[in-house]
């Protein structure tokens, strides 16, 4: 570990002539295993992009532009600010001015990475728990930094390297080396066996009586031998490696560095070198071919599962952007409701509508395409659920319209389905959202009812909370008796009738998974207790609104609470960070969390006590 | 109903017993509970929120004010609930949903407490090749006596929950009688590697030391010193610890006893062999695919060989197996370990389940098929 670091200062790089024209969309299929399951390069290149820089492109370069010329010429991406550094104190401790910035070059972190080392090292020994926010960004910096080095050293078996180059003729000859350009790693490598009998004759004798020819021999194979010691467990994992009856994947340098190899596996390795040295080369034709043919080499070879197979899926879903379109025509369709409500023209309406199947149907695509990929049911995680209420509360929002004609129902699917997006977008930087599920979670069915249910259940909450900020906004211009106050009443009512019935299901079905799967059926987890309070809080409602305890505006008041408690369960539960469903969380999540809290109880604050009361019937 | 009965039914207070503001009280008491233990679980733990404020009858505020806990609550609910049914089903146009949603949530409740004081939650440790019948619990402590020879051992044992010294137990018809001088129920224990402890102890621990107790009471290891009594004998001082490896023999006479503080053991109505325990990882990670054990079980006379795995238990009479968790040694020997769970009311939370479903799916049906009827009626009374 600390002579990588080592040799990266040592290293250094020197930019290549290199001309930015090489093309590398025949990269973006090539299957990579990360994370526990097998992804495309495109997939793999966004997430370390994002990792490093919490974006998923850089300037006009897409992510894979940029891993590519991370992996190839690293020289020429050393002075990108791709290292997100959310602490300036970090930035100040290594020496350098963060100023306003929060992203930082390579090269403006490599003058201070002998004494990041030194404070990681001491941040390691402290309990993760202890650790203040400080230590644990230098923490994430110095992990982000070291698989960047990493990233950037994972081709160099193919670049030309002085500690390869031969001087004399005879031994060029020996090894039918081409003349000119400088040699690689690789190059000697593969024509290693042609040096062993001179390396066994010399074994015996003194250096002292060595001739050039078998000094230089010697003085090559050392070099071979401790780049091979100095290059183990780096990525990128994209060779197929069979053995024990099972598919494994390693990376270049782990064929080369491990002995892995085979006739089959070298001959990968040197078609990876051609790929890199035509990109250098700029090259496009040849580059594309070199790539292609690997490609063609490591299908032929590896096991047809399912994450192989659905790679090029992946990279269709990647580059579609389906989610991104649909939030365009959220937006589009949420003005349009506006304006209906503005201009109150049928067309008006009916255009909105329009837009909002529109959104929807991406959205939905999007979501069914994930399934596909991941043979899962829709929700595996966190991020994945918001895409899911998203689109439910669409759906609720588009019944509404149809029942109703009068714009809300646009208004409310445009609005929830853009928040709901644009939260869910922030959700992604935290990862691969199509990641592997650990064993607990590792069942279909209960994936499949339990969760579903209950964000199902989410979703209805949610909708009867919208319901409520426009029955509190119209209640300030008219009266409760005013039809379209009753009418925004009574979808209220129905959406929260359809929130309890499926936060209720949805909680009983997780009491039977928690049965099923570790033999209680409540256990007073946060997570159960969440989904409890919703419960809880939608019958309060309605046996309050019975009794006559509260009115119609309490109702869309706490309609409004539900939503917060809502959020609550969703997320505020992951924020406590105990139990069994605490899946990870960051701060800036948290922020935004009591953010949109805060404004709910102004909104309230801002509306309820206002709304219009029924005129006095003058006598 | 006679016009006592009915009378009385009306009066204020038990209307008022069975009135919806009651409800809603009990609910927004119930929320509070709820928000409040989930936040004291970030720094007390699962097990200290269950107790405080979920399994008490009150919650004591600064330790002065009290609270309703969960237990009262949960209990003023379910009489509310009851007299509501028994008002609507006596005196009210029948709501078919309305009854069976209530109905429903009346038996979760029942579940609720059967499971809360009959239901039993226990572990079994196997290790590859071993067979055991008897799982033990997880932090509840006996103090238990056998004779020491012979395969078939009768165990007498005691619970030492809130043992108090001072306190003689009998383990007749063994002539052993133990006296408690101390016990902890989380204890630090000391060897004197120079000297013999002047305690009869197992490992040699010469003093013990009382621990506060754990956020998880699974972490608690309890000790106490004892002294032992029986006829022909001079009584012993004895110094027993959670943690010692092997109970301490006694000799009485010509027999020779055992006696050991351990988890308290539970005989289940089957025998079960760990034959061989599986673990999966995603490729390349450390994230666990699925863990497996596989069994042989031997019972009612019959042998047979399964897998417990993640979301596949094995049930068998009333008791459950769960897959857990495991224990790998770095020469490759594997542990598996099982929740075990005997619950009678296990099937109550399904059935009532199914009830409040269809309830809640009956109710509001109705009430959408009724608001369909008006609001064509309406349309028609426009055109």
């Amino acid at each position: 570990m600390i002579m990588r670091w080592l040799l990266l200062v040592l290293i250094g790089w020197a930019p290549l002539g290199w001309s930015d024209a090489v093309k590398v969309d025949k990269l973006a299929g090539l299957p990579v295993q990360e994370g526990g399951r097998i992804m495309p390069l495109d997939t793999y290149a966004r997430l370390k992009l994002l990792q490093f820089s919490g974006k998923s492109t850089i300037g006009d370069d897409t992510a894979l532009d940029w891993l590519a010329k991370l992996l190839f010429v690293p020289g020429t991406v050393e002075s990108l600010p791709v290292l997100l550094v959310n602490h300036p104190e970090v930035m100040e401790a290594l020496g350098v001015d963060p100023g306003d910035r929060r992203r930082f070059s390579f090269a403006e972190v490599h003058p201070g990475l002998a004494k990041l080392h030194e404070m990681a090292l001491k941040a390691y020994e402290i309990k993760d728990e202890e650790r203040s926010p400080v230590e644990k960004e230098l923490l994430r910096l110095h992990h982000n930094l070291s698989q960047y080095a990493e990233l950037a050293q994972a081709f160099q078996f193919s670049e030309a390297h002085r500690d390869f180059d031969i001087a004399s003729d005879e031994l060029k000859t020996i090894l039918e080396l081409p003349s000119g350009t400088g040699n690689s790693f690789l190059d000697i490598y593969l024509r290693a066996p042609r040096m062993s009998s001179t390396l066994e004759a010399i074994e015996q004798r003194d250096p002292s009586e060595w001739s050039a020819l078998e000094m230089e021999v010697y003085q090559v194979s050392s070099s071979l031998y401790q780049w091979s010691q100095h290059h183990r467990a780096l990525p990128v994992p994209m060779i197929p490696l069979q053995g024990h009856g099972q598919e494994d994947w390693v990376s270049p340098w782990d064929v080369l560095a491990l002995g892995l190899a085979t006739p089959e596996l070298r001959q990968e390795a040197a078609m990876l070198q051609d790929v890199a040295r035509h990109y250098r080369s700029g090259n496009q034709l040849e580059f594309d071919l070199a790539a292609t043919q690997f490609e063609r080499s490591v299908m032929k070879r590896a096991q047809p599962t399912r994450g192989v197979l659905h790679v090029p899926l992946e990279l269709r879903y990647n580059q579609l952007e389906l989610f991104y379109k649909s939030k365009l025509l959220y937006g589009l369709a949420f003005l349009c409701g506006l304006a209906g409500i503005l201009v109150n023209r049928r067309w008006v309406r009916l255009a909105g509508v329009g837009l909002t199947i529109a959104a929807a149907a991406p959205h939905a695509l999007g979501i069914i395409w994930r399934m596909m990929i991941m043979g899962r049911p829709p929700m595996t995680n966190l991020y994945a659920t918001f895409l899911f209420v998203g689109l439910v509360v669409v759906l609720l929002g588009l019944v509404i319209e149809w029942f109703q004609r009068n714009n809300l129902g646009t208004i409310m699917a445009g609005f929830s389905g853009l928040t709901l997006l644009l939260v869910a977008a922030r959700f992604s930087s935290q990862g691969d959202t199509m990641g592997v599920v650990v064993a607990v979670l590792d069942s279909n069915f209960w994936l499949a009812t339990h969760v579903v249910c209950i964000t199902i259940g989410y979703a209805g909450c949610v909708a009867a909370g919208v319901a409520g900020h426009v029955y509190l906004l119209q209640a300030l211009f008219r009266t409760e008796e005013h039809p379209a106050l009753r009418s925004t009443m009574k979808s209220l009512y129905g959406l929260l009738a359809f929130g309890l019935i499926f936060s209720f299901l949805g909680t009983m079905l997780g009491g039977v998974w928690a049965d099923q799967s570790w033999g209680r059926f409540w256990g007073w987890d946060p997570k159960e207790n969440g989904a409890l309070l919703i419960v809880l809080w939608c019958a309060l409602l309605f046996h309050a609104r019975l009794g006559n305890m509260i009115g119609a505006r309490g109702m869309a008041a706490g309609s409004i609470i539900g939503v917060i408690i809502v959020i609550f369960a969703w997320l505020g539960v992951n924020l406590l960070g105990v139990g069994l469903h605490s899946y990870g969380f960051t701060s800036g999540l948290a922020r935004g969390m009591w953010i949109s809290i805060g404004i709910e109880l102004l909104f309230i604050l801002a509306t309820a006590p206002f709304a219009k009361r029924p005129a006095r019937v003058m006598a | 109903m006679n016009k006592a009965a009915a009378t009385w039914w009306k009066s204020a207070l038990v209307q008022w017993m069975f009135s919806i503001p009651l409800t809603v009280f009990c609910l927004a008491l119930l929320m509070i509970l709820t928000f409040w233990g989930t936040l004291y679980q970030v720094e007390h733990g699962l097990y200290a929120a269950q107790e405080k404020f979920f399994t008490s009858w009150a919650v004591w505020v600064l330790g002065v004010i009290p609270f309703p806990g969960g237990k009262l609550v949960l209990g003023v609910l379910m009489i509310n609930l009851l007299g509501y049914m028994i008002n609507m089903l006596a005196f009210q146009p029948l709501k078919p949903g309305i009854v069976m949603i209530h109905a429903g949530l009346l038996i979760m409740l029942i579940g609720g407490a059967i499971t809360h004081y009959y239901g039993e939650e226990s572990y079994l440790s196997l290790w590859e090749g071993e067979t055991s019948n008897v799982s033990s619990a997880y932090h509840e402590w006996e103090l238990a006596v056998w004779k020491r020879d012979g395969a078939m051992r009768d165990v007498l044992a005691i619970d030492t929950k809130g043992l108090p010294a001072g306190e003689t137990l009998s383990f007749a018809p063994t002539p052993i009688t133990v006296e408690v001088k101390e016990y902890h129920g989380n204890a630090r224990a000391y060897q004197n590697k120079s000297e013999p402890s002047p305690y009869l102890s197992a490992m040699n621990i010469s003093r013990i030391e009382g621990a506060p107790l754990r956020k998880e009471p699974v972490e608690n290891i309890p000790a106490g010193i004892f002294t032992v009594r029986a006829p022909d004998m001079e009584p012993k001082d004895v110094l027993l610890f959670g943690d010692d490896t092997a109970p301490l023999i006694i000799p009485v006479g010509d027999e020779e006893y055992s006696i050991g503080l351990r988890q308290i053991r539970r005989p289940m109505p089957l025998l079960i062999k760990l034959i061989d325990f599986r673990k999966e990882l995603h490729p390349g990670t450390q994230t666990p695919k699925s863990f497996s054990s596989l069994v042989e079980v031997q019972a009612d006379g019959i042998t047979r060989q399964l897998t417990i795995s993640m979301n596949k238990p094995l049930r068998h009479r009333g008791y459950t197996l769960y897959q857990q968790s495991y224990r790998e040694t770095p020469d490759g020997k594997e542990s598996s370990t099982f929740a075990v769970t005997h619950n009678i009311g296990r099937l109550l939370p399904y059935v009532s389940t199914g009830i409040v479903v269809l309830g809640m799916i009956v109710h509001f049906m109705a009430m959408l098929v009724k608001h369909a009827r008006r609001q064509r009626r309406q349309r028609e009374a426009v055109s």
